[in-house]
């Protein structure tokens, strides 16, 4: 069995911040005694990952997700554990050789120039992962095409969308075709149509090449629309791995469809609530059918089996359990 | 190549706000003239002609190229580096295979061409030092190449505190006060009592007064390598400080943001 290409044993990450107090006094007590408090921000994660996977990394805000990623691109270093890419990569060391396999997107962090069109970063990015030129003009033209950007590459980055610079960040992180592709919210801000775009192209990219894809979202669609497999972290800690439906069914444990009819239902069936005129809630539980005549459902859907659902009830959890 | 193409960015995002270039050259300009004004009236009422061996036309001289000296060698690299340690946008910059001081020199360069190009083209055509024999022109080469890159390593040393500071604006009025009295834009530095004559060899009088006398010709072939040893031996301090300090500052580094 081929060694995995990310190896993450027991990582724990923690980081030093400071309190403040609220008001003058607290202020003036802070300029002579800061309270330091100690973050556990990783806590004990183990995660392995083979070459071609897509793994999605879930969690709430400041659960640890993107700290996990910064981990395993070295933008931090572990304090304690393990972490190595690549077999024998320690990603901390940042080896030149070790950064030309990997392509990060970290959403709110821009490769671009602001003052320059998105081309002359590119071109810079090309003298940087050692390019040839004519293999550049190619993947460039693939890229832009495939995103539909074409147009943008000689307009100054300060005049595009928010859409379309996410779009050449992206075009950035791939434009070397790493091995591991590390994406820290890559849809945030970006419309439907173009989302769809990126999460085709993305696919693509993973079947011909064999890319293994590391993706952090908020954006559930994200996640089921990509990734073979979901890590859930809560509060430092790693909650759950495996697949998506394997996290549905896990903690899909209270079903509740969702129904809308055509018209109001009149008079209201046992077992159904109504939740305004043509939606109803039916405790799937209590039932061994509907009690509603099928040709007047426009549609049905279980509650609690979306991924939103259950990552609702998994983050409002006040102690996570491993 | 790459570092070349980080030059030639950093000089176009220069050029592509034109007003700002305009402003700043015109502020400079406007200080100039206050401090020429300045100097002329100690000229006129002291009824002197000359300060410290230097005559009136010397001195408008000498506060035109100081000047312009003070707009090549900014210390824009802390500001620039502290806004990335902030933001968190080092990590895009960390996560590139690329030395990340060398493409900071660059960059550095590049933003500074334009008047690099004119402190260039008054030495060719202006200053005696292309006529003074082939030495003496590679003996001033090597000045100016070493003061850049002493300058250079200072400043990017100077700018690794902002592991540590959240904001270093406050150094912003101290370099330029540093720049103005040490530097010798305000005044030459040799209008200073024999005691103070050890201050020429700080790193901004080698920058500012130094080469501005290089220009002026009024620097002997000894006093040219005697700075440039003293150029040499700063950039050796800041280097050292560079290879203690970063290690630590990147281990401190938090990544904020997303």
């Amino acid at each position: 069995m081929p060694s995995p290409i990310i190896s993450v044993d027991h990582a724990n990450f923690s980081y030093v911040t400071f309190t403040k107090q609220a008001g003058f006094s607290g202020a003036w007590h802070d300029l002579f005694h800061r309270q330091k408090s100690t973050v556990a921000a990783v806590q004990d994660v183990s995660l392995h990952v083979n070459r071609g996977e897509v793994l999605g990394l879930l969690g709430a805000n400041g659960a640890g997700k993107t700290t996990l990623i910064k981990l395993m691109t070295g933008i931090l270093p572990i304090n304690t554990g393990d972490v190595r890419l690549f077999t024998d990569q320690v990603p901390f060391r940042k080896r030149p050789a070790f950064l030309q396999r990997i392509g990060v997107m970290l959403s709110q962090k821009s490769q671009l120039a602001w003052d320059l069109p998105p081309l002359d970063t590119l071109v810079l990015l090309r003298e940087i992962y050692y390019i040839p030129h004519d293999a550049f003009t190619t993947w460039l033209a693939f890229l832009t095409k495939e995103l539909a950007v074409t147009p943008q590459l000689h307009v100054p980055v300060r005049k595009l969308s928010l859409g379309q610079r996410i779009k050449f960040e992206l075009i950035c992180a791939l434009i070397h075709k790493p091995e591991i592709l590390f994406l820290d919210e890559p849809t945030i801000g970006i419309d439907v149509s173009s989302q769809a775009n990126i999460y085709r192209f993305l696919k693509q990219l993973n079947r011909d090449t064999q890319m293994t894809i590391i993706l952090t979202s908020h954006n559930t669609k994200d996640i089921e629309a990509l990734a073979q497999r979901v890590a859930v972290i809560n509060h430092g800690h790693k909650i759950f791995d495996g697949t998506v439906t394997g996290l549905i069914s896990r903690y899909a444990t209270v079903p509740l469809l969702e129904i809308v009819t055509d018209t109001p239902l009149d008079p209201l069936p046992t077992h159904v609530r109504q939740v305004d005129a043509t939606h109803y809630e039916i405790d799937a539980t209590a039932l061994t059918e509907l009690p509603i005549d099928p040709r007047r459902i426009l549609s049905v859907n279980r509650h609690n089996g979306s991924l939103d659902a259950i990552l609702t009830q998994l983050f409002s959890e006040e102690a996570p359990t491993q | 190549m790459k570092y070349w193409l980080t030059c030639q960015n950093a000089l176009m995002a220069t050029l592509a706000y034109r007003g700002n270039l305009v402003l700043n050259l015109l502020t400079t300009a406007v200080n100039v003239m206050v401090t020429i004004f300045m100097w002329l009236a100690v000229y006129n009422f002291s009824g002197r002609s000359d300060i410290a061996g230097i005559q009136p036309n010397q001195m408008v001289i000498y506060l035109i190229v100081v000047n312009v000296l003070a707009l090549i060698f900014s210390a824009e690299p802390i500001f620039k580096f502290s806004g990335l340690v902030r933001s968190g946008n080092l990590s895009v910059v960390l996560m590139r295979p690329i030395n990340y001081f060398i493409q900071s020199f660059w960059d550095y360069l590049g933003r500074g061409l334009p008047f690099l190009v004119i402190y260039g083209l008054a030495t060719g055509f202006i200053s005696p030092v292309f006529r003074r024999g082939l030495l003496y022109a590679l003996a001033s080469l090597l000045l100016m190449g070493l003061t850049y890159g002493m300058f250079f390593l200072m400043i990017t040393a100077i700018s690794l505190c902002s592991f540590w500071l959240v904001q270093v604006w406050p150094l912003r009025p101290v370099l330029s006060a540093l720049f103005l009295l040490l530097g010798g834009q305000a005044f030459p530095l040799q209008v200073l009592p024999p005691t103070f004559a050890w201050l020429i060899y700080n790193p901004f009088s080698l920058a500012g007064n130094q080469l501005t006398l290089l220009l002026l010709g009024k620097l002997s072939l000894n006093q040219i390598l005697l700075a440039g040893g003293w150029a040499l031996g700063w950039a050796v301090v800041a280097l050292g400080i560079l290879k203690i300090v970063w290690p630590r500052g990147i281990r401190s580094y938090e990544g904020v943001g997303s």
